[in-house]
């Protein structure tokens, strides 16, 4: 039987086993023989199966124009930010300790804009924390909102905007979203 | 609904956005999952071009999503309509859909090696030339390309892993002119497997081993590689770069300080070149010779020079291997 299956059978295996001969179908059920071709064809089947992130979607939509043609984030609730200014590369050179100011470096700032100027998200980084403030220039309260920091996906809930989000580590995203729940009518009050 | 990928309906819908989107997404996915499980294959890639594994996938499939501007239709669409047999039920659809997105997978990984590799673009070349002689031809399997005989169509059994494919004595490579015919025979006689030869692999065990890469084609027949011969053209074509490198000293494009950045950086290439291939972006290798800069400084002073000196390296390495 090992000599008789071919990628078509692996194929069918794991994504149409009711098209596969039922002796084909008996032998793979009971065989090592394939295990590494039907794993194989399980991963992408599962892979197939898993949402794609919003990260992944951005990525798509700036390479393929015949996705980012049509795709608008705001249909799904997304904002994206970006960093105002662009990170300080790290300097080669070599800096003693005694001319290093490690008060200087204890905290540190970040802001970020989506296209429209609408939101700010400014992270403030101190020692071994950050904080997290999401504002509007249009001088709303946003409630019931996701922020999802990027390239990391790490996604929080905050009820609304007035106080900040902590956290008990440093963060440095690259891009922010923000992603809010439009089923609530209320997202977003005037303040 | 989990499962029910719906890739006919999908495709016959493709003038809907939404149906589009979901076939672009499809294909990623396809195409993330093949790298990933070739992740050890494609790693080089990944470092040289600074992009990551789902960047890498996106840039794949870019081509199956662009119009043809002979008939306004998506790649995809056209491969789609002219597949035989007739894609008639989603089984259909769905092997298809990933059969074409490996294949573009592919042919993206084999143009990005050539691109930064001009050793391995040699030995394509003269392993097309092979077996077009030995009567072979490529067949897909579970994504990865094989060469097998022109008669045969299906694969049947299993085919031969890397491991072991890696085992098959250096002799069977030796005699040049019989090289597939050689593996094959090894195949049958030795081992359970189809009668396949992993097309990679055997770019690579060429490439790992020097001494053997001398193939037939139209131009050369008897020109023996040694190591030796393999060190003389990157050192030749290195040579002439640097003659290049030099007359940007004389007319004050790079200072003499700069020309030597330069010079070790490409000596370094070279010797990667020579050695299997480059192994991380361009701007590491010279960062790591001119360490006082940082990227933004190379990014503006020095990017494009080093690109063009790259360029020239890999053009004259092809033209002393001609």
């Amino acid at each position: 039987m090992k000599k008789n299956i071919n990628e078509i059978d692996l194929f069918y295996f794991v994504f149409f086993p009711h098209l596969l001969s039922k002796d084909k179908l008996f032998y793979l059920k009971n065989t090592i023989d394939f295990s590494d071709e039907i794993s194989f064809y399980s991963d992408l089947k599962n892979e197939l199966n898993r949402d794609i992130s919003v990260n992944e979607r951005e990525l798509i939509s700036k390479r393929i124009k015949s996705y980012s043609g049509h795709y608008e984030p705001q249909e799904d609730n997304f904002i994206y930010l970006h960093p105002f200014q662009l990170p300080v590369k790290k300097n080669n050179n070599f800096i003693l300790a005694a001319a290093s100011d490690t008060n200087q470096k204890s905290i540190s700032t970040r802001t970020y804009f989506d296209e429209d100027k609408i939101y700010i998200v400014k992270i403030i980084n101190f020692e071994n924390s950050s904080k997290i403030f999401v504002f509007s220039t249009m001088y709303e309260i946003i409630k019931d909102f996701d922020i999802i920091i990027e390239p990391q996906d790490l996604q929080y809930h905050l009820e609304d905007n007035i106080k900040p989000l902590e956290l008990n580590f440093n963060i440095e995203p690259e891009n922010i979203i923000l992603k809010f729940n439009l089923s609530n009518k209320n997202s977003y009050t005037k303040s | 609904m989990k499962d029910d990928f719906q890739v006919l309906f999908l495709l016959n819908n493709i003038e809907n956005q939404k149906s589009l989107n979901k076939l672009i997404e499809l294909s990623y996915k396809i195409a993330y999952h093949y790298l990933n499980f070739n992740v050890k294959r494609i790693k080089r890639l990944l470092e040289f071009e600074g992009i990551t594994l789902k960047e890498f996938a996106i840039e794949s499939i870019e081509m199956l999503f662009i119009k043809n501007p002979k008939n306004e239709q998506f790649e995809i669409i056209n491969s789609f309509r002219n597949w035989q047999p007739p894609i008639e039920t989603d089984a259909d659809a769905l092997n298809f859909l990933i059969k074409i997105t490996h294949s573009r997978v592919e042919q993206h990984i084999s143009k990005a090696f050539r691109d930064i590799d001009p050793f391995y673009s040699k030995i394509l070349n003269q392993l097309f030339y092979l077996m077009k002689t030995n009567n072979c031809k490529k067949l897909n399997y579970l994504g990865r390309q094989y060469i097998v005989k022109n008669d045969i169509d299906i694969l049947h059994g299993k085919v031969i892993n890397d491991d072991d494919f890696n085992k098959i004595p250096l002799n069977n490579f030796a005699d040049r002119k019989n090289l597939l015919q050689n593996i094959f025979d090894y195949i049958q006689k030795e081992t359970d497997y189809a009668q396949a030869i992993p097309f990679d692999q055997l770019i690579f065990k060429l490439k790992a081993n020097v001494a053997i890469t001398s193939m037939p084609d139209e131009d050369s027949i008897s020109i023996e590689f040694d190591e030796n011969h393999v060190e003389a053209i990157v050192n030749k074509a290195l040579e002439d770069v640097l003659i290049k490198v030099k007359e940007y000293v004389q007319k004050d494009k790079i200072t003499e300080y700069e020309f030597d950045i330069f010079k070790e950086t490409l000596y370094e290439i070279a010797i990667d070149l020579k050695d299997g291939g480059i192994n991380r972006g361009l701007h590491k290798y010279f960062l790591d010779h001119y360490t006082e800069i940082n990227f933004e400084i190379y990014k503006e002073k020095y990017q494009y020079k080093l690109e063009y000196f790259f360029k020239l390296l890999k053009e004259n390495i092809i033209q002393l291997l001609k």
